[in-house]
């Protein structure tokens, strides 16, 4: 897997964590917090419908109080003076107390008045306790009669729930002993509840009276909290159940702006991951992307000429010069390497060929030394001599008998001379046959593939010029335009081509000097030229020079021809270069407008199509 | 001539290469002159005096000299016959060593050898390769030993002496 996904995934998760963790803690912390708040507030809407409750039986008792601690009621309780009651127990005075009940009792809970009054209507109430003689047995204010303590609380009568507040009768100045009790009563209506509501704040209901005792309770719906609370009768029994309903508008309010918080943090997210993206493309991970690249291209091809160039200041840029530099050092080892064992084979190749041809020459100069000895000292022109002789028959007697006895040994002279040179020529045709043999298996054993090696053209030239001799390369300025570089890489037996273009340069030398001239001017350039067969490499080499006889263009590439004298003829010569450049499948050609004029050699040499052939044929 | 004293210098070719020692054996072996063939020669002076040859330009060898070669493929075999040699009393006055005689020891290790048993002998490297030192043979075998490469030119090197005036018309170059 790349480094760029890994880093992608890796952000992307970290940020996916980071937005569960995020919504982890508003759904664990932050929105439980808000729900409960409004618990809490649910709990303090329903204490204060309590403490309206309580203020409407505080006003009940107050009234209570007044009434009960004034002289007149006092003594009524005393005398039952009716007077009292015409005077005071009006239906306007109820309206005023807004009271629906007036209950005046005495100290055995005998009601001495009993005044009720349903104060929309101005009728009676016909209410219950009202129409009683006196309290039920079991009340439990009864104890209160006597001790004069007030007292308050909710009593169920047949209209409904009744807020009672009593208060001890004394003389008006607070002074006893009590002779009874004033009771006020209210009864807690519809109306009543939506005031107490009101009042304390909250949206208020009665609900059914439950079965056993609330002390508060909530259920909690998708919008509204229900509080519920139960309320005991002066009994000490569940009379009622009040329900507080609390619109759930912090939790509304604290999910929304969780949602937008969430919205904005996934936003930001998104764009800090995008900016992070873009950045990490940008600063590292297209760059190491590229040395990456770089570095696969250079370990699996062949081609070493290229660099990344990076002018960052960074690590990567860092990394990307030290890799261009490490190349550079593997492509000058591999040039030196290659040229070191190009010519270490050239030297072995002498050698070999040397030590053969030396075994095989040595027998063959033995023998003709032989021949020529045996050649030279035969008696043929004595002999002929001696026959002429004879034949003019002028010579005496024992001369003659001589010359005829020279002659026949002459003959066997001769005759041994001539079977010994059969012998010789025998041996000296034997060991030639073996020269031969031997030059035949070092052309095989030469037929290996050229090192095909990426090139810039411009590089070559300069790897040319420095196995020129500094006799010639200071008699030329090379001049290389940007044709070469246009080309762009070549793949090409570069020492092949290397020994090619050193000639070339060694000869406009030469040319130049043979024209008089103190420097002269090689102009080298190139360019592909695209052919149906292929593409080719085109490069050409002008000089200043002596130039070319017409009739000596096609000649100069023949074999021994040369105008050049021993003591400058370096280089290997214009007929190998020939033959190399036809073994790699291209040609040689030379241009001249003539003596004097200078002149172009042109070498033509397939791109690609074959890259491994033999230079046996130009050895 | 037939009363002159004929000494016989004793040479030992090593080489391994059969066409090399046959060129050797045609130089330092002369074939018997037969008394024909001395009497056509004696014949021919008196008849022609003028055309004959002179007798140095067929051999420039000593009045009465003549070789006695012995012939070794290989360097071992060539420091054994040295040493029989100088048991039997009959020394060799040179030795013709090749340089590189596979499988067998090479021409310095038989140079050094025979060196250490025969300090009077002459020793001639004879090789074609051109990446041997001759300084470096000779500081191996301390002193006096001639070099011949290819091409039967003689170098005459600093480390040694020609050893003998062999006046023959070329020494066989071989390796």
């Amino acid at each position: 897997m790349n480094i760029r996904p890994k880093v992608l995934v890796l952000v992307a998760s970290l940020f996916v964590v980071l937005g569960a963790a995020e919504l982890l803690v508003q759904t664990r912390v932050v929105l439980p917090s808000f729900v409960e708040l409004e618990r809490a507030d649910a709990h303090i809407a329903m204490r204060r419908i309590s403490y309206a409750l309580d203020l409407a039986l505080d006003r009940l008792a107050l009234s209570a109080t007044d009434w009960g601690n004034w002289a007149d009621t006092y003594r009524f309780v005393q005398n039952h003076n009716h007077a009292y009651i015409d005077e005071n127990v009006t239906k306007v005075a109820l309206k005023q107390l807004n009271v629906n009940a007036m209950l005046v009792v005495d100290l055995d809970g005998n009601f001495v008045l009993a005044s009720e009054l349903d104060l929309k209507s101005d009728r009676p109430l016909d209410l219950d306790l009202a129409s009683r003689k006196s309290l039920p047995a079991n009340f439990p204010w009864r104890a209160n009669l006597r001790s004069g303590q007030p007292a308050r609380g909710f009593v169920q009568t047949n209209r409904g729930i009744l807020m009672l507040a009593a208060s001890p009768v004394l003389d008006g100045t607070g002074g006893g002993p009590a002779r009874g009790m004033v009771m006020m009563g209210r009864l807690l209506s519809v109306a009543e509840i939506k005031r107490i509501g009101a009042q304390a704040q909250a949206q208020l209901s009665m609900s059914a009276q439950r079965s056993s005792r609330v002390a508060e309770q909530l259920v909690e719906s998708d919008e509204v909290t229900h509080v519920y609370r139960s309320f005991d009768d002066v009994y000490g029994q569940p009379i009622m159940t009040l329900r507080v309903d609390v619109p759930r508008q912090i939790t509304l309010r604290g999910r929304s702006a969780v949602t937008y918080a969430s919205a904005y943090l996934t936003s930001a997210a998104v764009v800090a991951l995008v900016f992070l993206v873009i950045i990490l493309n940008r600063v590292i991970l297209t760059p190491l992307a590229r040395v990456t690249r770089h570095a696969v291209a250079i370990g699996a091809g062949k081609d070493l000429t290229t660099r990344l160039d990076s002018t960052s200041e960074d690590e990567i840029g860092v990394l990307a010069r030290e890799f261009d530099r490490m190349v550079v050092r593997v492509a000058e080892s591999r040039r030196e390497l290659v040229d070191q064992s190009f010519q270490a084979g050239f030297a072995e190749l002498a050698r070999g060929v040397l030590h053969n041809l030396g075994n095989a020459m040595t027998p063959i100069g033995v023998r003709l030394t032989r021949l020529r000895d045996r050649l030279r000292t035969a008696p043929a022109e004595n002999a002929a001599e001696a026959l002429a002789e004879l034949a003019r028959d002028a010579a005496d007697p024992a001369r003659r008998a001589d010359l005829e006895e020279f002659v026949r040994l002459a003959c066997q002279e001769l005759a041994l001379t001539v079977k010994a040179a059969e012998l010789d020529v025998a041996v000296m045709s034997r060991q030639a046959a073996i020269v031969q043999s031997s030059l035949s298996e070092q052309m095989r054993a030469t037929r290996n593939g050229h090192v095909i090696e990426s090139v810039r053209l411009p590089e070559l030239v300069a790897q040319s010029l420095e196995i020129v001799p500094d006799s010639s390369r200071q008699r030329l300025v090379v001049a290389t335009d940007d044709s070469l570089k246009k080309v762009g890489v070549v793949n090409v037996a570069r020492t092949v081509l290397r020994l090619i273009l050193q000639n070339l340069i060694i000869n406009a030398a030469d040319a130049v000097r043979e024209a008089g001239m103190d420097k002269g001017v090689l102009h080298v350039g190139a360019e592909i030229v695209h052919e149906a067969h292929g593409d080719q490499l085109h490069l050409h080499c002008k000089d200043d020079g002596v130039g070319i006889a017409a009739n000596n263009l096609e000649r100069m590439f023949e074999k021994g021809f040369s105008t050049k004298s021993k003591a400058t003829n370096y280089g290997i010569g214009l007929h190998w270069c020939a033959n190399a450049i036809g073994a790699l499948g291209g040609r040689l050609w030379a241009t001249s407008e003539g003596p004097g004029r200078g002149a172009s050699m042109h070498l033509m040499l397939p791109l690609g199509a074959r890259e491994t052939t033999s230079i046996a044929g130009a050895a | 001539m037939a009363e002159q004293i004929r000494t016989s210098v004793r040479v030992l070719v090593v080489d391994d290469e059969t066409d090399i020692r046959d060129a050797y054996r045609q130089i330092l072996l002369e074939t018997e002159v037969s008394q024909d063939i001395a009497g056509f020669r004696e014949l021919r002076a008196r008849l022609f005096a003028k055309s004959a040859p002179p007798a140095a330009q067929v051999r420039s060898l000593a009045p009465g000299a003549t070789f006695d070669p012995v012939f070794c493929e290989q360097a071992e075999a060539a420091v054994a016959a040295v040493r029989e040699a100088l048991a039997q009393e009959r020394p060799f006055a040179v030795v013709f060593l090749d340089m590189r005689m596979p499988p067998g020891h090479d021409g310095v290790w038989a140079a050094t050898k025979i060196r250490e048993i025969d300090p009077a002998i002459e020793i001639v490297i004879c090789t074609a390769y051109s990446d041997v030192d001759p300084c470096e043979i000779g500081a191996l075998c301390r002193r006096r030993i001639s070099f011949h490469i290819y091409k039967s030119r003689f170098i005459r090197t600093k480390c040694g002496k020609w050893p003998l005036r062999l006046a023959v018309n070329g020494v066989p170059s071989g390796a």
